[in-house]
């Protein structure tokens, strides 16, 4: 279409889009922008906290009480829907409920709330910890949520525990999709030194939120690839982990590209789960999210 | 696969207290600059909202109250349709119950967050469900008209609407034009610029100056 041409040659910046954003009149490719340049630049967050508080009233504007049966069927509604990130009823663990009757088509709006996972089936920081800071911040600026946000004692063994979706496959077949998701600078000798191990197990799984990862699990050693992911959202990127002994150890954050992501890590040992969550672009020291794969050995 | 495990129960007790204390701490807090105006009940939504947080359905049911006639506003502004509106105000309010653990109360009031969240909705369903045509051939029906000025008719009296009301006259003819196209009509502001045949960069940039001129109008606190 012509109007989209001209709008992306016109060598605008996402920053004269705060007002449209505001408005909700800006396309997808546009709101992602303009996420971006709000989670990065605080005086753009400020200028849109105003600008959206001001569209907020042209809607008080126009308050209308709704039909009164309403209230009833709300107040019924939200008894069955669990909330995002709610406390389990055992202390610290647990990740925390899916949203049961929200379809999960409805994405949160990402610059008013604590970053997710990016998906809405996957829950908020779920039990706050004796110590954890508060979840919010002083307004207009945009700082590490990371450090901010309730941290989670998952029981991330359980999780790997239920990594149902990772199968063994074929290998052909899986040394293909492996391929597929590899980037070109990840070296091919490495793939073909994994392969070549004989304890080599390679897993598939389906990302939450879209797209497939394959992950081959050596003996000391392990590559995960994704793609057709969703992008991680602003300010965030999607970040490695290996699971071993119901723990989560950091490993890489890796660099979406075109819904693609891959890393190898020597910090693998056999038996241990890959899991991959969403974090702040910096990268976490224990997840802040739930992960969107596991991979899990089959086998072991 | 789904690697959620299934429904824990709402948090009570000390968990709720605790996550009502820290949330009002941040609400109260010197930083914590309101975005509206003390006019409205920023304190009473905000304070609502974190019990909401909390589980607490009791002051679910008091922010449904304070809230739902501005969400159902906003989508029948959009949706023009009572019984889509309907719905929609319903996924919102469930959503806000649902995802109220998340707000993060330095980034807007909890009314804001609400019919940020309903206007959010309302464009999506509007956008998912009128085709192409349906929306030209509302164009041409509207033009002509000040969509805010109907849309006002059909609703009752606020002060609200009064300010806003008096503050839009505050803005140049075509900032009013695009600002409320884009709003009330639920438009991208390409499709703005196509109605108007004016300049995609100049109609950006009159959404723009025309928000910050309300922004400055309405009195809203910018962070």
């Amino acid at each position: 279409m012509s109007t989209d041409d001209l709008t992306r040659g016109d060598g605008s910046d996402a920053r004269d889009l705060i007002g449209a954003y505001a408005l909700d009149a800006v396309d997808d490719v546009e709101r992602r922008a303009v996420e971006r340049l709000v989670a990065d630049d605080p005086e753009a967050a400020g200028e849109l906290a105003g600008l959206r508080a001001t569209a907020a009233l042209l809607g008080s504007a126009v308050a209308t009480p709704p039909p009164l049966e309403l209230r009833a069927g709300v107040l019924d509604a939200i008894r069955r829907v669990p909330q995002a990130g709610a406390t389990g009823t055992t202390a610290r663990t647990g990740p925390a409920a899916a949203p049961a009757a929200v379809p999960a088509a409805v994405p949160p709006i990402p610059s008013f709330a604590v970053p997710d996972a990016g998906t809405t089936a996957t829950p908020a920081p779920a039990t706050p910890a004796p110590a954890t800071p508060a979840p919010a911040t002083a307004p207009g600026t945009v700082t590490d949520l990371s450090t901010r946000r309730p941290r989670r004692t998952t029981t991330w063994l359980a999780i790997a525990a239920t990594a149902v979706g990772a199968a063994a496959i074929p290998s052909a077949l899986a040394i293909q999709q492996a391929q597929e998701g590899r980037r070109a600078e990840l070296q091919a000798q490495a793939v073909a030194d994994l392969l070549a191990d004989p304890r080599a197990e390679v897993v598939r799984a389906d990302v939450e939120g879209g797209g497939t990862a394959v992950g081959v699990l050596a003996g000391d050693r392990a590559l995960f690839t994704a793609t057709g992911l969703d992008e991680p959202g602003a300010g965030q990127e999607y970040q490695l982990w290996v699971i071993r002994d119901g723990e989560a150890l950091p490993d890489a954050v890796m660099q979406d590209e075109a819904g693609a992501v891959q890393a190898v890590t020597d910090g693998y040992q056999a038996g241990d789960a890959l899991a991959v969550t969403v974090e702040p672009a910096s990268g976490s020291q224990s997840p802040t999210s739930e992960p969107v794969v596991v991979l899990a050995p089959v086998a072991s | 696969m789904s690697l959620t495990c299934a429904a824990p129960a709402p948090a009570r007790g000390t968990a709720a207290r605790a996550a009502y204390g820290r949330l009002s701490r941040v609400t109260t807090s010197p930083g914590g600059v309101p975005l509206v105006p003390e006019a409205e009940e920023p304190v009473g939504a905000d304070a609502l909202l974190a019990r909401v947080a909390a589980g607490d359905e009791d002051a679910f049911a008091r922010l449904y109250d304070l809230l739902a006639s501005g969400v159902f506003g906003t989508c029948l502004a959009v949706l023009r349709d009572r019984d889509h509106a309907a719905e929609v105000t319903q996924e919102v309010m469930v959503e806000v119950w649902r995802t109220a653990t998340r707000f993060d109360a330095g980034r807007g009031s909890a009314r804001t967050w609400a019919l940020t969240l309903a206007h959010r909705r309302a464009v999506d369903r509007v956008r998912a469900v009128q085709s192409q045509r349906t929306r030209d051939q509302r164009v041409l029906d509207e033009q002509g008209e000040r969509p805010f000025d109907v849309v006002a008719e059909e609703v009752e009296d606020s002060m609200d609407r009064e300010r806003v009301r008096h503050c839009l006259e505050g803005l140049t003819p075509t900032q009013h034009e695009a600002v409320v196209l884009a709003y009330y009509g639920g438009r991208t502001y390409r499709e703005v610029a196509e109605q108007l045949a004016a300049p995609l960069t100049t109609v950006k940039t009159r959404i723009r100056d025309g928000l910050l001129r309300l922004r400055d109008c309405l009195g809203v606190v910018a962070a």
